[in-house]
């Protein structure tokens, strides 16, 4: 079930001063932004410090959001992607100069009512994306949640590089066939 | 023959997923600053795929303490955009604000200590009203506790159900009796038996239900099919009577009630799609 006119009547009010409606876009979205950040930085500090950098870019550049090029929640997610990848370009780069220091990955914090989350829209998401072939899904987590280029994953998956490009495609068209208007939640 | 455009296509799944190298996102954007319908028809359908993608990973609730201080953070930003220092926190925090020292005249200090008793009298009473109710709000609470953890226990086995390596897919589709936009998927898994069926576009007519059915050696109805306003269904069938029986699902359409006859659809069939093997 969509909330687009909400989330765009509270964007369009925030893009007017209104501090108290980016609040409560903070309150439905920032169990998914939080998630992505976890999924692709899988520590706990780093991804709260990137949802805090990224409610803060929302709000400097609010003015740019436009209806016209996506919703609300996409918006949101891209800019919380964006900037936990960064952080994961920034760690690599600072581990390299200190060697041998390796993260230790952990497992994302649930609670209950994460779980109950699940349901519903949520578990249509995951069901959608299992249904997959392997390869299509491995692509697609891979660009999306390792931030890896084409040519990155093609040496990863030891495969040619227009197979990785037409996997991509595939995948993402499928995604959207299997959950019809589903990104839109 | 890949003809140049047909390269440039080819680059918008990149593009959408962020995993073009510098010089391809530059050529495309290049190509995109010039006006193109058909590449941009493809980048708005490719990032419905991201979004899905998105929406797939597990959302976590942040720590409770991280909503004031991303707030914080917010009004900060807000304080220095318009200029000034003084920048306010989007809500108060939470509980009584600290109250301003005040100076009590010598006539009423004298009253201070019959007020005290008072309020330490009032304040017994409250208690005990307060330990009842805290009584019957822990119990509602226990109650809620132990419906959302057998909740919990529900989803992870239909998580678990949805990741099984036994599990098969079917891709429904509208049959010639079926509107042209009808769609959806079931998934199964036979080890568990239990199967999720996502239906779109069914148009609610009244007078009218949709039926599922599970077909193989024999035909068996999976029940009736409640469709959102939107015209969306989604199924949870725990427990499939006949795990060696279905190879395909169809979606037929009734009247109220479903089918008078459990082992056949009175009504046309409307969707059909066969399980992967």
């Amino acid at each position: 079930m969509t909330r687009e006119p909400d989330d765009q009547r509270a964007m369009r009010a925030a893009q007017d001063g209104d501090q108290a409606a980016l609040a409560e876009l903070y309150d439905r979205y920032s169990p998914l932004l939080y998630g992505v950040a976890l999924r692709i930085l899988r520590n706990e500090s780093d991804a709260e410090d990137v949802l805090q950098e990224a409610w803060v870019q929302a709000w400097k550049s609010r003015v740019a959001w436009d209806s016209k090029r996506g919703t609300v929640a996409s918006w949101l997610v891209t800019i919380a992607r964006t900037r936990a990848l960064d952080r994961v370009r920034s760690r690599a780069s600072r581990r390299k100069a200190e060697e041998g220091l390796e993260m230790q990955p952990v497992a994302p914090p649930r609670t209950p009512e994460d779980e109950a989350a699940r349901s519903g829209l949520a578990m249509t998401m995951a069901g959608a994306l299992a249904a997959l072939p392997e390869k299509h899904r491995q692509c697609l987590e891979s660009a999306y949640f390792d931030g890896l280029t084409q040519s990155e994953i093609a040496a990863k998956l030891g495969a040619p590089l227009g197979s990785v490009k037409f996997w991509m495609r595939q995948g993402l068209l499928r995604l959207r066939e299997l959950v019809p208007g589903g990104g839109e939640a | 023959m890949t003809t140049p455009h047909d390269e440039l296509l080819e680059l918008c799944a990149g593009y959408v997923l962020g995993a073009l190298d510098d010089a391809e996102r530059s050529r495309l954007e290049t190509h995109l600053e010039g006006g193109c319908a058909e590449c941009e028809a493809a980048l708005r359908d490719l990032s419905a795929g991201v979004s899905v993608l998105a929406a797939a990973s597990p959302a976590v609730t942040p720590r409770a303490e991280m909503r004031k201080r991303v707030l914080d953070a917010v009004a900060k930003a807000a304080g220095e955009e318009r200029g000034g220092a003084g920048a306010t926190a989007v809500e108060p925090a939470r509980g009584t604000p600290p109250e301003r020292a005040k100076v009590v005249p010598f006539p009423m200090a004298a009253t201070i200590g019959w007020l005290a008793a008072a309020a330490c009298a009032l304040g017994w009473f409250v208690q005990q009203r307060a330990v009842g109710r805290l009584g019957e709000e822990l119990d509602a609470v226990r109650g809620a506790q132990a419906r959302l953890e057998q909740q919990l226990v529900d989803e992870r086995q239909w998580a678990a159900s949805m990741a099984s390596p036994a599990a098969k897919v079917a891709f429904l589709a509208a049959t010639p009796d079926g509107a042209a936009d009808l769609k959806g998927w079931a998934l199964y898994d036979p080890s568990t038996r239990r199967a999720i069926v996502v239906l779109e576009n069914l148009e609610l007519e009244p007078g009218h239900d949709y039926e599922l059915w599970g077909l193989g050696a024999r035909v068996q109805s999976l029940g009736v099919i409640e469709v959102d306003a939107g015209g969306r269904a989604m199924v949870r069938l725990p427990e499939v009577e006949d795990p060696a029986d279905i190879k395909s699902f169809a979606v037929s359409k009734e009247v109220l009630g479903g089918s008078p006859n459990p082992q056949a659809p009175s009504g046309p069939v409307v969707m059909f799609g066969d399980l992967s093997i």
